[in-house]
């Protein structure tokens, strides 16, 4: 789970976490904090807005359910690169 | 000189106050980012790439003043995201320099001929915008994808410059730079009268779009010190000499990574302005519970060891300058002769 965590944390896009209670989190997961005497992630929500933290412990699952604003990103630039080098090209 | 004589008193005094407390570790600069939203989307920018609901989120001005407070450093530079899209901006900046404190409000300056216009600031001995230039026209333009971005600055910088504002620029270098073409954009500043320029190389930000033009060590080294050997006079640069020395490795410094720690959105980011380990509720918390010594050139962390990058750097040539007979002697020696 601390992997799933972890990779949810580098994740430039929203995740669900899902609790031990059947409950459900949706949102961008900005911090984890494992060096707490009580491990914990933070999330913005998505609807709400509202910080939600969620004990490690509670953690059922973690699923990448929004959008890679990075990989976006990264798609936005190699079109950019590609029709730059078309230009270049055609002059 | 590029940094006021009232600026540096200020910087010295705060590090000579630090040290007399016995603090091993103290902050220079606070980067407060009160947004993470831009308009523009550069190539080599890892800090912007977030879900639109986090784009749209903002510090409230009593979180950014509570958090300035909080850390005590005498400098505060507002970077971002963009801080001309924060609607508070000019209230911000009013409060700073009310509490004495030397702002440096980084912008793209896409938006500041308007903001001027507008009257939102005032010039102030305490406010300086730090406008991001990263080289002539095709260069800066090529950096920050899109055409026309170096002429509406350069606009903005000589409206700025006519209404009496401090303006500096803050120039980001790549494996692209040419050193011939870096020369000649500092003459081109130079020409705006600007009062100095800041540069640095870019730090390689996991999830910048452009992954192929950072720079390594010894490329940064070689590319500073072709830039730099046989510096014009007439180049003012708003930071250490030390720190340029180190950049054409001519010094080794190792980096302080709380000398200019970050307050965001999303708290005060460990360990520092360019690597995302995670966040802290305070800054005490920061200082207090970061594991610093996993950090830095020495530690053998692969994320730092080619980072020369002035956020964690610059804060340690300062403390040189300012804790070492030899450190002040050598920036004084640099500062009157202009040599590096």
């Amino acid at each position: 789970m601390a992997g799933l965590v972890e990779r949810a944390f580098q994740y430039r896009g929203d995740v669900t976490v899902h609790t031990d209670d059947g409950g459900t989190v949706t949102g961008y997961l900005f911090n984890r904090d494992t060096r707490a005497s009580e491990p914990f992630v933070q999330l913005f929500e998505t609807q709400t807005g509202r910080e939600v933290s969620v004990p490690y412990r509670s953690i059922a699952d973690v699923l990448f359910t929004g959008r890679d604003a990075a990989a976006a990103a990264d798609q936005r630039f190699e079109a950019l690169q590609t029709r730059s080098g078309t230009e270049r090209h055609g002059d | 000189m590029g940094v006021p004589a009232s600026q540096a008193w200020t910087v010295a005094s705060h590090v000579i106050k630090q040290r007399l407390a016995g603090r091993e570790r103290y902050p220079l600069v606070l980067m407060l980012e009160p947004l993470l939203r831009c308009n523009l989307a550069c190539a080599g920018c890892g800090k912007i790439q977030y879900p639109p609901h986090v784009l749209k989120r903002a510090l409230t001005v009593e979180q950014c003043l509570a958090a300035v407070e909080e850390c005590g450093a005498p400098i505060v530079s507002i970077p971002g995201g963009e801080p001309l899209l924060y609607p508070h901006i000019g209230e911000l900046v009013e409060e700073l320099t009310r509490r004495k404190k030397y702002v440096y409000l980084c912008t793209n300056a896409l938006l500041l001929k308007e903001k001027l216009e507008q009257n939102v600031f005032t010039p102030s001995k305490r406010l300086s915008f730090s406008v991001h230039m990263d080289g002539l026209r095709e260069e800066h333009d090529a950096s920050v994808c899109r055409d026309g971005v170096y002429d509406i600055a350069v606009d903005a910088i000589r409206e700025a410059v006519r209404r009496g504002f401090r303006v500096t620029t803050n120039t980001t270098l790549f494996n692209t730079s040419e050193p011939m073409r870096v020369r000649d954009f500092f003459d081109a500043m130079m020409d705006l009268d600007v009062e100095g320029m800041m540069v640095s190389p870019g730090y390689s930000y996991e999830k910048a779009p452009d992954q192929e033009s950072f720079l390594e060590r010894e490329r940064t080294q070689e590319l500073f010190s072709n830039i730099l050997t046989g510096r014009k006079k007439r180049w003012r640069f708003n930071q250490s000499p030390l720190f340029l020395q180190f950049l054409m490795g001519k010094r080794d410094f190792e980096c302080t990574p709380w000398g200019n720690p970050l307050y965001t959105i999303f708290g005060w980011q460990r360990p520092c302005y360019l690597l995302q380990d995670g966040y802290a509720a305070t800054f005490r918390e920061l200082m207090d519970e970061t594991p610093w010594e996993e950090y830095g050139r020495q530690s053998g962390n692969p994320h730092c060891q080619d980072c020369m990058v002035h956020s964690g750097y610059e804060p340690t040539a300062v403390h040189a300058t300012f804790t070492t007979w030899r450190g002040l002697r050598d920036s004084a020696v640099a500062t009157i002769t202009g040599k590096l």
